[in-house]
C-alpha cells in the first residue's frame, strides 16, 4: 500500500505539466471562440423577453408531489366556484319568500288600504 | 467597475461559469480559458506526441466547441471531467485523421501479477530525471492512444479510475489494466539501465 503511494507520487512528479515548461497561452489563440460567444448575447437579446420565458418553462423540473399538489389547489377552487351559483339562488329563494311575508304584513296591509283611499277621494 | 466583473467571475465553480457562457458572457469564457488552458495543452501536447502547433490546434478546437455548443454540458456532472472528455475526443479524431504514429514497436504480454513498486523506483532511481522522463515519453509514444491516455490522466491531470473510466467510456477495469500494462511496459524499458535485475 506505502509503496504503492509512493509509485504514485513519484509518477505524478515526473508527469507535471512543470516539466514542460509550458507558458499559459494566449488569449488571442481563441478569438473566434470568444466572438461566437459573444454572438451568443445578441442572438438572445433579440429574440426577446417570450422565447427566453418558453425557454425557461420548459426547462422547469416539476416533481410529482408538486404537480399533485397543484392539482389538489386547482380542483378545490373548481369546487368552490361552481357551488356559489347554487348558493345565490337559495338566497334568491330566501330574499322573494321574506319580500312575500312583508307584503302580507299588518303594517304592510294598513298602508295599502290607505293609499286606496287616498286615490278615491282624489277621484 | 472592469475589475469587478473579473473578480465576480473569479469566485464562481466552473459549472456556474458554463452557464454564463451559455448566456452569451464573454467574461465567464475567459476565465474557463485561464484555468484550464495551460492544463489542456499540457494534455494535449502529450497525447499528439509533443507537436506543440498540433496541440494549440487541438486547444482551439476545443474551446470553440464550449463556445458553440456549450448546452451539451450536463449541469449534474463536473466541468473537469467533461472538458477532459471532450478534449479525448478531440485527440480520438487527431489520431483519426492526421495518422499521428502510434505502432507498438514490440508486444508486451500482459501479465496479471502486480508490478512491484519497489523493485520500479528503485530502477527509476538509478538514472537521472531528465532521463527517466525522455524514457517514460518515449514510451508513451510507443503505446495505444487509449492506454497513453489513461496513463497522462491518471499521472498528468491526477484524475481517479472512475473519472478516467467516464473520460474513456470504458468500465473501469479496463482503465485498470490500461494502466497496469503500461507500468509494465515503462518497466522493461527501464531494465535497459539497470541489466543486472
Amino acid at each position: 500500500m506505502e509503496n504503492n503511494k509512493n509509485l504514485d507520487e513519484f509518477l505524478r512528479k515526473q508527469m507535471s505539466s512543470d516539466n514542460l515548461d509550458l507558458k499559459d497561452p494566449n488569449l488571442s489563440l481563441v478569438n473566434e471562440a470568444r466572438k461566437k460567444v459573444m454572438n451568443r448575447k445578441k442572438v438572445s437579446k433579440t429574440n426577446g423577453n417570450l422565447f427566453s420565458f418558453l425557454t425557461t418553462l420548459f426547462n422547469l423540473e416539476i416533481k410529482l408531489y408538486q404537480g399533485g399538489l397543484a392539482s389538489v389547489l386547482i380542483a378545490l377552487g373548481v369546487f368552490y366556484f361552481t357551488d356559489k351559483p347554487s348558493k345565490t339562488e337559495n338566497n334568491y329563494v330566501a330574499e322573494y319568500s321574506s319580500n312575500k311575508d312583508t307584503s302580507r304584513s299588518y303594517s304592510v296591509k294598513a298602508t295599502m288600504f290607505l293609499v286606496k283611499n287616498f286615490s278615491s277621494q282624489i277621484n | 467597475m472592469e475589475s469587478k466583473t473579473i473578480s465576480k467571475y473569479k469566485l464562481m465553480v466552473d459549472e456556474e461559469l458554463m452557464l454564463h457562457l451559455s448566456n452569451g458572457e464573454v467574461s465567464a469564457f475567459d476565465e474557463l480559458y485561464m484555468r484550464y488552458s495551460k492544463r489542456l495543452l499540457g494534455y494535449f501536447i502529450r497525447m499528439l506526441n509533443f507537436d506543440k502547433e498540433l496541440a494549440e490546434d487541438a486547444l482551439q478546437d476545443l474551446f470553440m466547441k464550449v463556445a458553440e455548443t456549450p448546452e451539451t454540458f450536463d449541469r449534474e456532472r463536473s466541468f473537469k471531467t467533461w472538458i477532459f472528455s471532450v478534449a479525448a475526443n478531440r485527440c480520438k479524431n487527431y489520431y483519426r485523421h492526421k495518422k499521428i504514429a502510434i505502432e507498438t514497436h514490440e508486444q508486451i504480454t500482459y501479465i496479471e501479477d502486480k508490478t512491484d513498486e519497489s523493485s520500479f523506483i528503485k530502477l527509476a532511481s538509478k538514472i537521472d530525471g531528465l532521463q527517466f522522463r525522455k524514457t517514460l515519453q518515449d514510451t508513451l509514444n510507443e503505446l495505444p492512444a487509449e492506454k497513453k491516455e489513461a496513463f497522462i490522466l491518471k499521472y498528468q491531470e491526477e484524475k481517479t479510475i472512475s473519472e478516467i473510466a467516464y473520460i474513456q467510456n470504458c468500465p473501469e477495469g479496463s482503465v485498470k489494466s490500461r494502466l497496469h500494462y503500461t507500468l509494465k511496459t515503462l518497466e522493461d524499458k527501464l531494465k535497459i539501465f539497470n541489466p543486472v535485475n
